[in-house]
């Protein structure tokens, strides 16, 4: 007899990329700042992870994973401790394990403790100060070392190897101030508040600058001031510089979002402006690359969530066919929102895609190529225009005219030069990209002859609703760990909403450059989220770019 | 149970999928894929009417392989056709899971579904009974409209392969197919029949829709009066219309599945269909596809829902609550107030009754120059001069109508073969009528993609490697599949009905105004397939190899995708195909050589390969009691660098088999891989469109250990490629053919030739390349590529005893010598003889001997440039500067 059983359901993810627009990003930017990633904030720890294990070879010498792992796990926690109670103006923004080790410190103070448990706050259950089996070395920093060529990762190997360089920076670590007084400390169970807030005195994560043989070193390393000719160690160097120059040229300081918007528009939030260096330019432009491809994922994604908002309550009328959604695309835009008004008073539903490109290339300006915010249209403009959250069950025209306005808007840019990635990636490279600026080149020939109406359903129908179903597939059938992605199913031709997901623009590593910069002394915190030059930056800068201007 | 792990892990040769909700995108990008990577290409779907006709409307997201890649028929029930199923076939067993799962996302993953999974084989046959009405009721299925012919033929062939799915056994005692059509009176009729005098206590009902009245509920708890009724559902989502509720008998109560664990409230949809009965002394259950509606459990002959359940029976009444882990929760649960709650029903639409439609089409296949569209009754009184098919950008006036068919005459180029949904239009009652759309089978298309398939998916999985970081029996079973496609001999007659074709000899035996047709069962996976290169093969090996090289090529290099469908198939097109399907030649039939691919080891050789490995393994372990077991994946794992390279490797060999002075050396058991290796060698050939194998390294783990036999093996396959590679003439190939051979010559120095032909022999039989290079042949093609392959060994020695790669970046960078152009020959002690493919920069290289994807490049100072010392470029010496002008020369430089 056989019985019956149930399906087991296969474990949902959020995932990311949901469209498979971002991971082009992801090569941009990690061409144009290679070698770092978006979580290894702090630049002490590229000398500590080599000094972690060049003492364990010393001290330990067994090569078993697991071993390598608790003593390794033991050092991380003991400097986070350590950084965590050295003193107010310690940044501990980047250590790791830091929100565990918060909350400890707020219980041990209310328990008036005096000593830490380090034995078991290192172990690997959960709850205690980082989940990772390798701790944060293992998940941020180990490919991040082996890509500056400090580690080398060998197959099969439990430990990784130092190279030249790690055996430097591990060297440079041991002679730091407190270095001594931490290696002490690794052997301990338990160790008292007091002394590791002494250690903390010399050995925090800020305190890097205390140090001139490490700081110099890493400087050296991260900013490639001996010029190493490798091109990802020269991008690397170029990036930090650009970033240095725009904590130079930009009010009040450099932050992220106004680097994204300064090297694309080579305007600052005000409209003014910006020049960058002659000799950064290749850099600027492959920024402006990376932020024009981000322009792209935008009206994208927000043309997914507005149809995942809208889905749940079409499903209970029963008007959840892809034909019913398409025809409420086309309904919405009939009600033409002010910039449209004002800005391309001709512009219908109707009106054909290409006749739509022309008038909106007239108010872009003449050259076209060179984006323009103070313009009555932009890229800023229209992305502002989308992430206004319009919600409910009928698509709103607001967001298709600014989803519309920006794809045409990155159309018109990119057909000048007709290759839109070219100064940022090799074609080996931009070809491999599953949806990008040249797909949507491609496809302006097939857009050309519809109404903007038509249009509007075909980008949704292609670049979400078709592509969100291969992507999600994709990963269901070929990871390797399984992934159950889908934001809605289709069944029987309808389309059910599964769930909604948070979307947010990729994070280019520029934050992490700035944290590095702050610890070499180059950068430093300035009003509203900003960073500006220190003296050192200063020089430093214009040792390396005589002719930044003001 | 995971159905998403259950389709990786099977390897059918034939599927047959029975759904009412259909996804095409997950269906082509999941099931249809994997089942099709692991050799099942024979796949036909069963979908209901009009959901089939939702999924090919324009606007909606259409299949797009349905009808090239895989065969689907609209099931016309007269309400629903409704059950879902996975017949999954081979020749010798069966697997049969049957439920409540649409062949969609939320089905396959998400929702909560409830199966049963039945198992065949000739040692297990408890079920068999089973398999064989399912294959009834698949034709009861078939049966209800006007099938496609290619469809029907494929159903008889699947009965000819798999005989026992034919034959009627006794059925089990405690298990019945409960089915619409098919089955005498409703389910619920059946069910009751079954139930016989047992008296029912206790009635668990779980189901997410029921009738608007709950007249189907209404008769249940009337049919079981004296039980207590217990309806387990989803209060929100279930579609019980809470008005009729009070009017219920009154042995019948709600409660709610979150109760027990299931349907997780608001994540979950619950979709499982199942009807639990218990009596003093047994518990039934009844679960699959059917809902609580009359269309479902209670339609009388002709009328309702096709529905296909499973009933079960056990002779311990709590047995199935157990099963389901429910037990023990049930007894505990208070009822809710249905009537109370605001559920998921909705009023149907009055929607006035259409009138029959003038035509109605079901099914239609694109066969040459013809399309022919199978239709249902039509009215009377149609224009038949209005009568035309649409396709995407072309109509079609209808050339013939025939009884329950419509024939279409298709001008050459007018349809794309990759489009393959059409509607038929005419004038009626004054206006335009247009049908809902249908499929067509491009029986070309199917043709190439459902045999040709087998190898192309091999070929393609073997190319992404995904087999060999994973489980080896799938490319068994995958390799094994291919090969019983392939032909057992000469080629047997066709049926005397089937149209016959044009014979290899060059006659023309038919008009040319009737398409010639290839018999579907023919090509279909049957031992009377001729596939285009066979018989091809008589002619010269040489002259056949391109042929070959192209039917692989072409299988290979074909992308699931539309847009390269077979207008870009050189080989198969329809001359040669009927060159190959000439029955009624004699002469041809004797004139065939033999020509088997191993034809008669196919069948063995799943078997046989796992075996080996699987002895192999047990003696290891034997030795190696105290460490973790070795796994078959550990067992053969092949690894593959840059395309080229192969390594057979094998776990660290446990320390007593170890030398115990010296280097520790891992051993390899060559005789108990050898035929192994020969096959592996074979499949890699072909995955590598014939290319050469560069490199053969046979390495036990990190230190080769080489006997003779492994040493000879190797010269002798290096050879035979570098030989085969012969026919090209591109100074690429060339250069791959001698830079193979100067690695054969410098291993066979001490080799006899008489003694390598010898092998090369054995080599060409034991892996099946007669068709590319007849052992006679052998010796001619050596002594061609051993000139090649001298020159090349001189020029190695010449170059080694310069120095080692070191010794030439000195040089190099002492002499100032320049970065090479693209296209300069260059040699290196490890890498051999190559050249450079591209400049990448930054003095890196790409080579054109290194097809690994991920390469980074070469730094181009650690090279010897032959071209630019034959050029005149700084050189050691004159002797090197003469043996690159040789190699130049050699390769036509």
């Amino acid at each position: 007899m056989a019985d019956p059983v149930w399906l087991q359901k296969e474990p949902e993810s959020v995932g990311r990329d949901q469209l498979g627009v971002q991971a082009a990003s992801q090569t941009l930017y990690a061409r144009l700042l290679p070698g770092i990633r978006n979580l290894t904030k702090r630049a002490r720890y590229y000398t500590f992870y080599p000094w972690v294990i060049e003492t364990y070879a010393r001290r330990v010498g067994i090569k078993n994973e697991q071993r390598f792992n608790q003593y390794l796990r033991r050092a991380e926690y003991i400097l986070t401790l350590a950084t965590a109670l050295q003193g107010e103006d310690e940044d501990t923004t980047g250590a790791i394990g830091i929100r565990y080790v918060t909350r400890l410190l707020d219980d041990i103070g209310r328990r008036d403790a005096t000593q830490i448990d380090i034995e078991t706050g290192a172990n690997k259950p959960k709850d205690n100060y980082f989940i990772a089996t390798r701790g944060g070395y293992g998940i941020y920093y180990v490919a991040s070392l082996a890509d500056l060529g400090i580690i080398e990762i060998r197959p099969g190997e439990p430990i990784e190897r130092l190279r030249p360089l790690g055996q430097k920076l591990a060297a440079t670590f041991a002679q730091a101030p407190g270095a001594a007084a931490l290696e002490a400390a690794l052997d301990a169970p338990r160790l008292p508040i007091k002394e590791l807030r002494t250690l903390g005195t010399s050995i925090s994560l800020s305190r890097l600058s205390a140090h001139p043989e490490e700081h110099e070193l890493l400087a050296e390393m991260l900013l490639n001031t001996t010029q190493d000719p490798a091109e990802e160690h020269q991008a690397r160097r170029r990036s930090f510089l650009l970033v240095l120059t725009a904590a130079k040229l930009l009010r009040g300081g450099v932050s992220v979002e106004e680097f994204r918007h300064g090297v694309y528009f080579e305007q600052d939030f005000g409209g003014g402006t910006i020049a960058w260096p002659k000799s950064l330019r290749s850099t600027v432009n492959g920024w402006r690359v990376y932020q024009q491809h981000e322009y792209f994922n935008q009206p994208l994604h927000y043309l997914f969530r507005q149809l995942l908002d809208a889905l749940p309550s079409l499903e209970v009328k029963n008007q959840n066919s892809w034909a019913d959604y398409a025809t409420r695309i086309q309904d919405a835009l009939r009600e033409r929102p002010e910039w449209v008004r004002d800005a391309l008073p001709e512009v219908t539903a109707n009106t054909r895609w290409t006749q739509f490109l022309t008038m909106l290339a007239a108010t872009l300006g003449e050259n076209v190529e060179l984006p323009n915010r103070n313009r009555p249209v932009s890229e800023q403009s229209l992305g502002d225009i989308l992430q206004q959250p319009a919600t409910g069950e009928e698509p709103a025209g607001s967001t298709l005219w600014a989803a519309l306005g920006m794809l045409g808007t990155l159309a018109i840019r990119a057909r000048v030069s007709g290759r839109p990635y070219a100064n940022a990636v090799p074609p080996s490279a931009s070809q491999r990209f599953g949806l990008g600026l040249d797909h949507l080149l491609r496809d302006c020939s097939t857009l050309g002859g519809l109404t903007l109406a038509d249009a509007a359903v075909w980008l949704v129908e292609q670049y979400v609703v078709r592509r969100h179903l291969q992507v999600a597939l994709r990963k269901l059938s070929f990871q390797r760990q399984r992934q159950n992605t889908f934001k809605f199913f289709v069944e029987n031709g309808r389309l059910r909403f599964r769930r909604n997901f948070p979307f947010g623009a990729t994070t280019p590593r520029v934050g992490s450059a700035i944290l590095m910069l702050i610890d070499l002394g180059l950068l430093e915190k300035a009003e509203a989220g900003r960073h500006r030059l220190t003296v050192a930056g200063q020089k430093l800068l214009q040792q390396s770019l005589a002719a930044v201007t003001v | 149970m995971r159905l998403l792990d259950f389709l990786r892990s099977v390897r059918p040769t034939h599927a047959v999928i029975g759904t009412y909700a259909f996804d095409p995108g997950f269906y082509e990008g999941y099931v249809l894929r994997h089942l099709r990577a692991q050799g099942c290409a024979s796949q036909l779907l069963l979908i209901d009417h009009d959901c089939l006709a939702g999924t090919l409307e324009e606007c909606g997201l259409p299949p797009t392989l349905m009808g090239t890649h895989y065969l689907a028929q609209g099931i016309r029930a007269s309400r629903a056709f409704h059950p879902k199923f996975l017949l999954l076939l081979s020749r010798e067993s069966g697997e049969l899971i049957l439920g409540s799962s649409n062949l969609t996302v939320p089905g396959y993953t998400h929702n909560d579904e409830l199966l049963v999974h039945l198992h065949y084989q000739p040692d297990d046959a408890a079920h068999l009974a089973l398999f064989q009405q399912c294959w009834r009721y698949i034709q009861s299925c078939l049966a209800l409209q006007p099938s496609s012919e290619v469809v029907l033929n494929h159903c008889r062939q699947i009965g000819v392969e798999c005989p026992w799915l034919l034959a009627e056994s006794a059925p089990p005692e405690d298990s019945w197919l409960l089915g619409r059509p098919g089955g005498e009176g409703g389910i619920a009729n059946q069910l009751v029949s079954v139930l016989g005098g047992d008296a029912i206590r206790r009635v668990t009902i779980m189901a997410p829709y029921f009738d608007p009245d709950l007249s189907a509920l209404t008769r249940l708890a009337k049919a079981f009066s004296d039980a207590d009724v217990r309806v387990l559902v989803q209060p929100t989502r279930c579609t019980v219309n809470p008005k009729r509720v009070p009017a219920l008998p009154q042995n019948v109560r709600f409660f709610d599945l979150a109760d027990v664990g299931r349907g997780e409230p608001g994540a979950r949809f619950f979709h499982a269909k199942c009807i639990l009965l218990e009596s003093r002394t047994r518990s039934y259950c009844l679960m699959g596809s059917a809902n609580i509606s009359v269309a479902a459990l209670y339609a009388p002959h002709h009328q309702g829902n096709a529905e296909l359940c499973l009933l079960s029976r056990h002779d311990d009444p709590k047995h199935f609550q157990s099963v389901l882990d429910i037990n023990g929760k049930l007894d505990k649960l208070t009822p809710i107030n249905m009537a109370a709650v605001k559920t998921a029903y909705s009023p149907a639409a009055d929607i006035p009754p259409l009138d029959p439609p003038p035509l109605q089409p079901t099914a239609a296949e694109h066969d040459g120059k013809q399309i022919r569209v199978f239709c249902g009754p039509h009215a009377a009184g149609i224009a038949w001069d209005t009568v035309q098919l649409r396709l995407l950008k072309t109509t079609l006036p209808v050339r013939q109508s025939i009884a329950g068919e419509l024939r279409f005459s298709v001008p050459e180029g007018s349809v794309s073969d990759g489009f393959t949904i059409g509607r038929l239009t005419c004038r009626w009652k004054g206006k335009d009528w247009c049908s809902t759309p249908f499929v067509i089978h491009n029986i070309a298309a199917l043709q190439r993609n459902v045999q040709a398939g087998r190898l192309g998916k091999l070929a393609g999985y073997m190319r992404r490697g995904t087999f060999l970081s994973g489980d080896l029996s799938a490319m068994a079973s995958l390799m094994a599949e291919m090969l019983s496609g392939f032909p057992q001999g000469a080629p047997k007659p066709v049926q005397p009905a089937a149209p016959t074709a044009k014979p290899s000899s060059g006659q023309s035996s038919q008009p040319a105004a009737e398409p010639v047709r290839v018999p579907y069962e023919e090509f279909l996976t049957g031992s009377e397939h001729q596939p285009a290169w066979v018989s091809k093969a008589s002619y010269s090996a040489h002259s056949d190899l391109d042929a070959y090289l192209r039917l692989i090529a072409s299988a290979i290099a074909r992308p699931t995708g539309n847009e390269n469908e077979p207008s870009a198939e050189p080989v198969l097109d329809e001359q040669e195909e009927d060159e190959s399907e000439d029955p009624q030649d004699p002469g041809t039939e004797e004139e065939q050589p033999a020509t088997p691919v191993r034809a008669s080891e196919a069948a063995q050789f799943q078997k046989r390969f796992l075996g080996l490995l699987e002895r192999y393994r047990e003696e290891l372990n034997q030795r190696n009691r105290l460490k973790e077991p070795l796994s078959l994946r550990d067992m053969g794992k092949l690894i593959v660098i840059g395309q080229t390279t192969l390594f057979f490797c094998c776990k660290e060999l446990p320390a007593d088999l170890q030398p115990k002075k010296g280097k520790k050396r891992h051993f390899l058991e060559w005789d108990q891989v050898r035929e192994s290796l020969q096959d592996i060698l074979h499949c890699w050939f072909l995955s590598n469109r014939g290319r050469l194998i560069d490199r053969v390294m046979i390495e036990p783990s990190e230190h080769a250990y080489r006997t003779a036999e492994i040493e000879y093996f190797v010269v002798t396959v290096g050879l035979l490629a570098a030989a085969v590679r012969r026919v090209s003439d591109t100074s690429f190939d060339r250069l791959l053919v001698a830079a193979t051979h100067w690695r054969s010559c410098v291993h066979s120095a001490q080799l006899q030739e008489g003694e390598v032909t010898l092998r090369a022999r054995r080599v060409i039989e034991n892996l099946g390349l007669m068709p590319i290079m007849h052992p006679d042949a052998w010796q001619v093609a050596f002594r061609g590529a051993a000139g090649l392959g001298r020159t090349f060994a001189a020029a190695q020695k010449a170059l080694r005893g310069f120095g080692d790669g070191a010794a030439w970046l000195k040089f190099n960078k002492a002499q100032g010598v320049g970065i090479p152009q693209a296209g300069d020959v260059l040699w290196n002690p490890r890498i051999g003889f190559t050249s450079v493919a591209e400049l990448l920069g930054g003095n890196k290289i790409s080579l054109s001997t290194d097809w690994n994807d991920e390469s980074k490049g070469y730094i181009a100072g650690n090279f010897a440039n032959l071209s630019a010392m034959a050029r005149g470029g700084p050189c050691p010496n004159a002797s090197i500067r003469q043996a690159c002008q040789a190699v130049l020369a050699a390769i036509g430089r």
